[in-house]
């Protein structure tokens, strides 16, 4: 109970105190220092109460102060894990974990901070002081640690990391992940020998009795080699491996148990092959026929050797036609698969994998050299009652030659690709990219497509007619180059002589994006991107064809009722030309489709009906 | 702990394919609604526990407003029915998951409503809203310095001198 006022109180404590600190006898003429640092004691002890004072007053006036220790937690957790490392403003060119600000906003917080070992587990060893990285240890308690090294080419591995520091630990590590960047190959070793982080972590990564993720990203020079001693007798619990330029040992054991595989390749080098680094056809079926539970999967750069015969390997059988067909590879718990820059075979042992039909699939398959075998494949996963959430077939701009030459060089007749290819239910395709070839496609029930980065020419009217025949509403945009435009537009229009066959009959709106339309479209030779089978093409030779497009559609009685069409600087010629025959016209500022997969995964109208609300 | 009081029957249809529970809020205001609504309330499911065990029915005096009562019955009407991963006592905690879109909206409401929202949610033992409502107050804070992440909420520097300048060493031992 406070007797009397605030300022009397204090006042009367001031004056009960501070004369004993005033009395000369206190201190000799030489003693200045001690009287000194009992005041400085006085005023520590004065900072005290006030700082209690005004804790009380947060409790009073901020409620979030107040929140209970386990609401202010999980606060404290989102911010954790979104923050990235931050300069510390009290010692300048010092990192630190950018959720320590949480720490200095009041005492309540600070303390609760402190207390909850689960924020200190996620250490980013190449972000703090090796100081800090022993502290968020320590004060990580017992819980699993998620460590995290980013490596760069000043940064040399603490020597308490590798030695005093991880060992003790290693057996609570839930999650590691070494990123090598900036050219710090040295690191992580270049070459088969001496992979210097990755040697001296290896035995201790063995023997995470905990760890479940793993993650070795190295961005620079050749493939690091993996060592056997990574995989040789674990770690037991591991499900995640996602790696980058790092060959793997491929017949390890503890692969077989994997939810998550990533592995994506920049380059093989000569010395991989005839190793156990290099991943023959039937080493990958072998192993993925043991995954039943393999969720995610991403292959990026995996190359069979375009020699190795099928015939050598298992699980394939030969129909009566004389074709080879993969047996069937049962992924039951697969959700995603990205297929990228991958050889031929494995594309076609792709297609004899059998996935739930509940599971939400992300395919993205691409294909530097090949693209036909990717339609069967397609087809595969694209059955009546299985569409794919999201689909990417990406053939690369100089895949045409490439197709050429492959179809030439590589024995595809061996595969039987005339399977499944029945996709006339498949509503929801949205993104393709880059078909070059429509052949064996039939989407006759597709009702929203975007065509992003198409090719020229190929485009037969009839394979448009028999794969997209019930379109409604159709987007087409292009990266480079203006070529599918004004073969989609070309497309669109009836032929004359069989004026009951006509392309997306319930068409009523036309929607172009393009980023080139005006005369500034360079010509081929001031354009190296363009390949040489590019139509080079200019506003006026787009333009004309949607208008003939338009104009005959409407003739027919097929109108477009709504167009949207790039504005460039002609926009005025085409206006009356065009809304003789359609209702609204829309010169939409022209985009800039840098990264076509922006449009890609821009949401689709009609999705989100078929998404649980959350 | 609430309070509980003893209801009449004909106020609170007791039996049927949809039973109702009368919620009542700090300003006294009398909510009925459909048990099936608020089952994803841990603690309103203990209670209807205790009324099925005493054969009683009861209304339910809650310490928050109507106002907030209200909020987070819209809440649990809108995901009625649905699985939500982080009510799942079972589950493990969800990661980095973004906020649903829903939830986005629904809690794009002033500071002071928020705060009220998670306490009672956390009352309510509602774990999906105190994430989502988490999520929203650490959206509200993340990569703010100490001096904003104060002028936001509301809150005054209580550390003494000493431990204001030394925070470093403070929370690195």
């Amino acid at each position: 109970m406070v007797s009397a006022g605030p300022s009397e109180f204090w006042t009367s404590v001031f004056h009960t105190r501070i004369p004993l600190l005033d009395q000369p006898a206190c201190y000799g003429v030489n003693n200045t220092s001690n009287a000194w640092k009992d005041l400085d004691d006085e005023i520590s002890a004065v900072d005290n109460v006030v700082s209690l004072v005004k804790a009380r007053r947060n409790a009073l006036a901020a409620p979030i102060v107040c929140l209970p220790v386990e609401v202010l937690s999980r606060i404290f957790s989102f911010v954790a894990a979104t923050s990235e490392p931050m300069e510390d403003r009290w010692d300048e060119g010092r990192v630190d974990i950018g959720w320590i600000q949480v720490t200095r906003v009041c005492q309540r917080w600070r303390q609760i901070a402190l207390a909850n070992p689960f924020l200190w587990a996620s250490i980013p060893f190449s972000e703090i002081s090796p100081r800090l990285g022993e502290e968020m240890i320590r004060r990580s308690s017992n819980v699993a640690l998620s460590l995290t090294f980013e490596v760069r080419r000043d940064w040399v591995v603490p020597a308490c990391a590798k030695n005093s520091l991880i060992p003790p630990v290693v057996s609570r590590v839930r999650s590691l992940n070494i990123k090598n960047l900036e050219g710090g190959g040295h690191i992580l070793g270049e070459t088969r020998n001496t992979p210097a982080l990755i040697e001296s972590l290896g035995s201790h990564i063995a023997s995470a009795r905990a760890l479940e993720s793993l993650s070795l990203w190295s961005s620079y020079g050749a493939p690091v080699y993996l060592p056997f001693t990574i995989f040789s007798a674990g770690p037991p619990r591991l499900q995640s491996l996602f790696l980058n330029n790092c060959a793997l040992p491929w017949q390890m054991n503890c692969l077989k148990s994997l939810v998550h595989l990533q592995v994506e390749m920049s380059e093989i080098s000569p010395d991989m092959r005839d190793s156990v680094y290099f991943p023959t056809p039937t080493m990958m079926v072998d192993l993925l026929r043991q995954m039943p539970q393999l969720e995610t999967l991403t292959l990026v750069g995996i190359f069979f050797d375009p020699e190795d015969s099928i015939q050598d390997i298992n699980h394939v059988s030969r129909l009566p036609s004389g074709r080879w067909k993969p047996d069937t590879i049962v992924l039951s718990s697969l959700s995603s698969l990205r297929l990228i820059d991958i050889s031929s075979k494995w594309i076609a042992f792709a297609t004899s994998f059998v996935v739930p039909v509940t599971s939400h699939k992300i395919f993205e398959l691409s294909s530097q050299f090949l693209y036909i075998p990717l339609h069967p494949l397609f087809a595969n996963f694209a059955g009546p009652s299985n569409p794919p959430r999201s689909l990417v077939l990406n053939a690369k701009r100089d895949d045409y030659t490439c197709l050429r030459l492959s179809q030439d060089r590589l024995p595809l007749c061996e595969y039987d690709f005339e399977l499944s290819i029945a996709t006339k239910h498949m509503n929801s395709l949205f993104s393709l990219r880059a078909p070059s070839s429509w052949n064996g496609l039939h989407l006759g029930e597709l009702t929203d497509l975007l065509v992003v980065d198409a090719m020229p020419g190929d485009w037969p009217r009839s394979q448009w007619l028999e794969s997209f025949g019930d379109a409604k509403k159709v987007s087409v945009a292009v990266a480079h180059g203006s070529a599918a435009v004004l073969g989609l537009a070309v497309a669109l229009i009836p032929l004359a002589e069989q004026p009951e066959v006509i392309l997306f009959p319930a068409l009523d709106t036309l929607r172009l994006q393009d980023v080139d339309l005006n005369d500034e479209v360079p010509a081929f030779d001031e354009n190296p991107e363009l390949p040489d089978n590019e139509m080079i093409l200019n506003d006026l030779r787009i333009y004309d064809a949607v208008e003939a497009c338009v104009a005959t559609r409407h003739e027919w009685g097929y109108p477009i009722r709504e167009l949207h069409i790039p504005r460039t600087h002609r926009m005025e010629e085409w206006v009356g030309a065009l809304q003789k025959f359609v209702s609204e016209i829309y010169f939409d500022e022209p985009r800039s489709v840098r990264n076509p997969f922006e449009l890609i995964h821009a949401p689709v109208p009609g999705w989100a009906d078929l998404e649980s609300p959350y | 702990m609430p309070t509980i009081v003893s209801v009449d029957d004909s106020t609170v249809p007791g039996e049927g394919s949809s039973r109702l529970l009368l919620l009542v809020s700090s300003d006294n205001k009398h909510i009925v609604v459909e048990e099936d609504i608020m089952s994803r309330s841990r603690f309103i499911s203990k209670q209807v526990e205790g009324f099925e065990a005493t054969s009683q029915r009861h209304a339910i005096l809650l310490p928050f407003s109507s106002f907030v009562l209200n909020k987070v019955i819209e809440y649990c009407s809108h995901y009625r029915g649905y699985y939500l991963l982080e009510d799942d006592p079972d589950a493990a905690p969800p990661g980095r998951s973004p906020v649903r879109e829903w939830d986005q909206e629904f809690l794009d409401v002033d500071r002071n409503m928020l705060l009220r929202i998670i306490k009672a949610a956390h009352y309510l033992e509602i774990k999906s809203l105190v994430g989502s409502c988490a999520r929203a107050i650490a959206d509200m804070i993340r990569g703010k310095t100490t001096e904003e992440m104060r002028e936001i909420l509301g809150v005054e520097n209580d550390f003494t001198p000493e431990e204001e300048h030394s925070p470093s060493s403070k929370c690195t031992g």
